[in-house]
């Protein structure tokens, strides 16, 4: 059998495949569908310090085969977090990483602190991006030097490997990409989800409550593609790649650009079992290919 | 008992159009059919046309257990219930349920007051199933828009005890909406003990109902429509607003995990 094996920093996946923060609850909403140990690691659904309601209905709006979405961050804060989530997640045999966003910057490391005292969890990824937050999160990751200040000053906080997860709504994401990187993060994920908008004609109202909203799923592939490769070329820690990932073909495609793992995110609600078929299928695909070793496509784009 | 979430492909046993823009469909799953309540629905991956991305919530229209089979009844809205039509019996449907709660009956009921609008209607025969074995007076409230929008009417003329429909063309029963049928019932009654409202529908007729359970003071049930991405409690995009926050502090529910039947009293319809 090949070798999947990854590496984020000193964090090792036992294959590039991962599920999108937000789009697969605390693992458990999946425990019954499939082995969850199958899987390169858990991403967990944004963790804030205190309990979130989220937003208002409607929050979610599907588009031309793809949605939007303006959740809010609904969640139960980190100490519900911890006594709530983590004894399931803590079972898994697979990497879990806890997605944390603060509302100021400076709960980024709080929150990491609280944490770091807990077992069961092998690394952050800072969500710097969401676009559905009012008090900030965008701004997070479109300035340069707030991204580096902030990814520093969580460096502090523990030793466990941190990612920091960029939006697509800036004008240079590899600026941002070697801001983070300065300021110690073992990697980067990308993307977020896209500003985007939908009107119901007849009401003549936004379809999301909020009026923007967070636009993924496979519509946005090739944008994100396109982000994933510019990091690769510029920054020099891994990249994990997101962005309307739903079959074997579309993760593989991510890796020959250069991403070291990937995430499924929105193609999980409509197949519950997408992140287990793609990894199925990169077995396949390695196999066929006589390819010894996953990290052999990785970045192999031919130019 | 929560149920196991699965997704699996079941047979179409058979495909029928009911009347003009309704459709049913019978599947075969022993595990649903024998186990399912009213209020429960699947999630259906409708055939991969049009862009769509999201699967397509119904409910539990009616179960067979002998044949192991239920059916699920829909109207044609948009592009998933259109591409939903191009199914064929003998195929197989890839369905994730059953999902959610279901209607509740408590111990001291005597009559239960159905109130359904439109498709609304798809989960008050399996309604009946469910509690066919108690001494419950069934009474239904039925509307649409026109005559040729009922379903399963043949189903309910031997099960329920009154039947009040109405449409709002006026070509079948009264003319008007249903809930103001319901209203002159409620005005009727003289004992309320034991009387127990049971409602689904487009959110105007919901909160319509709402109001008058609490006019007339008797105890209702809803089953909500939201959208869903997941259906599954993953996405977290169907919250139901809450009149007052929930035991644990939530200010929203979520329709396909907490719900999608919910005390009527606890929730806020938006109009
Ligand atoms: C728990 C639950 C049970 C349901 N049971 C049934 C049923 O038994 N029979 C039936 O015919 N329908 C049922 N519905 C509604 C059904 O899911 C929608 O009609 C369907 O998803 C519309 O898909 P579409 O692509 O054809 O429409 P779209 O093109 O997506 O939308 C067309 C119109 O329908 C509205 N709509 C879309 N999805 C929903 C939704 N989930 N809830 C409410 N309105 C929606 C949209 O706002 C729009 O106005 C149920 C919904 C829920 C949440
Ligand atoms: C419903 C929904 C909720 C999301 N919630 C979060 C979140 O809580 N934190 C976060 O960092 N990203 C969140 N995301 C973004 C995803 O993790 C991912 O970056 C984005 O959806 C792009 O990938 P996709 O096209 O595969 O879905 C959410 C996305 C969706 C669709
Ligand atoms: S539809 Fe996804 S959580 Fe309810």
């Amino acid at each position: 059998m090949s070798n999947l094996e990854v590496k984020i920093g000193n964090l090792e996946l036992k294959n590039p495949v991962t599920v999108a923060s937000g789009t697969f609850g605390y693992a458990e909403e999946f425990a019954d569908f499939f082995d969850l140990n199958l899987l390169g690691g858990i991403i967990t659904k944004t963790v804030t310090l205190e309990p979130r309601h989220g937003n208002p209905p409607p929050r979610i709006a599907e588009t031309s085969g793809g949605m939007l979405n303006s959740i809010g961050l609904p969640n139960v804060g980190v100490q519900g977090f911890i006594t709530e989530k983590m004894p399931f997640l803590r079972t898994l045999k697979t990497k879990v990483i806890v997605n944390v966003a603060g509302k100021v910057g400076e709960e980024f490391p709080e929150i990491v602190r609280i944490l770091d005292d807990v077992d069961g969890i092998h690394a952050y990824e800072l969500n710097y991006s969401c676009p559905n937050v009012k008090e900030g999160g965008l701004s997070f990751s479109a300035n340069a030097t707030v991204a580096e200040k902030l990814t520093a000053s969580v460096r502090k906080a523990t030793t466990r490997p941190i990612i920091a997860k960029l939006t697509p709504n800036v004008t240079s994401i590899s600026k941002i990409g070697l801001a983070v990187e300065n300021g110690g993060a073992d990697a980067v994920s990308a993307v977020n989800t896209f500003v985007g908008m939908a009107i119901d004609l007849e009401t003549k109202k936004p379809k999301i409550a909020t009026i923007t909203a967070g636009y993924s799923g496979p519509p946005i592939k090739p944008i994100a593609l396109a982000k994933v490769f510019e990091l690769c070329q510029k920054i020099s820690i891994p990249v994990i790649g997101i962005g309307g990932i739903a079959s074997t073909t579309d993760a593989l495609e991510f890796l020959v650009a250069g991403a070291t793992a990937i995430q499924v995110g929105t193609a999980n609600f409509y197949d519950p079992c997408a992140s287990v078929k793609i990894v199925q299928g990169i077995t396949g695909y390695c196999r066929e290919n006589n390819i010894e070793k996953i990290s052999d496509i990785i970045g192999s784009l031919n130019i | 008992m929560k149920d196991k979430k699965r997704a699996i492909a079941v047979p179409i046993q058979s495909f029928n159009k009911i009347t003009d823009e309704i459709y049913s469909i019978t599947l075969y799953d022993q595990l649903i059919a024998g186990h399912a309540h009213s209020g429960q629905f699947i999630n259906v991956l409708v055939p991969r046309a049009n862009d769509i991305l999201w699967r397509r919530p119904f409910g539990i229209h009616r179960i067979n257990a002998d044949t192991g089979t239920f059916d699920i009844v829909f109207k044609v809205v948009g592009r998933g219930t259109k591409a939903l039509t191009t199914i064929k019996t003998g195929d197989k449907l890839d369905i994730i349920g059953p999902l959610g709660n279901h209607f509740t009956c408590p111990p001291d009921i005597n009559e239960a007051i159905m109130v359904a609008g439109g498709l609304g209607i798809a989960p008050f025969p399996l309604f009946i199933q469910d509690t066919g074995n108690k001494n419950i007076q069934y009474t239904l409230f039925y509307g649409t828009k026109s005559k040729n929008q009922f379903c399963s009417l043949d189903f309910f003329n031997t099960t329920v005890d009154n039947r009040f429909l109405a449409t709002e063309d006026g070509s079948f029963g009264a003319k008007g909406f249903i809930t103001d049928s319901l209203e002159r019932y409620l005005k009727g009654l003289t004992a309320k003990d034991g009387k127990y409202i049971y409602v689904c529908g487009p959110t105007p007729l919901l909160a319509r109902v709402k109001q008058l359970a609490h006019r007339f003071n008797i105890r209702a049930q809803v089953s909500v429509e939201t959208m869903m991405a997941c259906g599954f409690g993953a996405c977290m995009g169907c919250p139901v607003p809450l009149e007052k926050p929930a035991k644990d502090g939530r200010k929203y529910l979520l329709a396909c995990k907490d719900g999608p039947v919910f005390n009527m009293e606890d929730i806020v319809f938006d109009e």
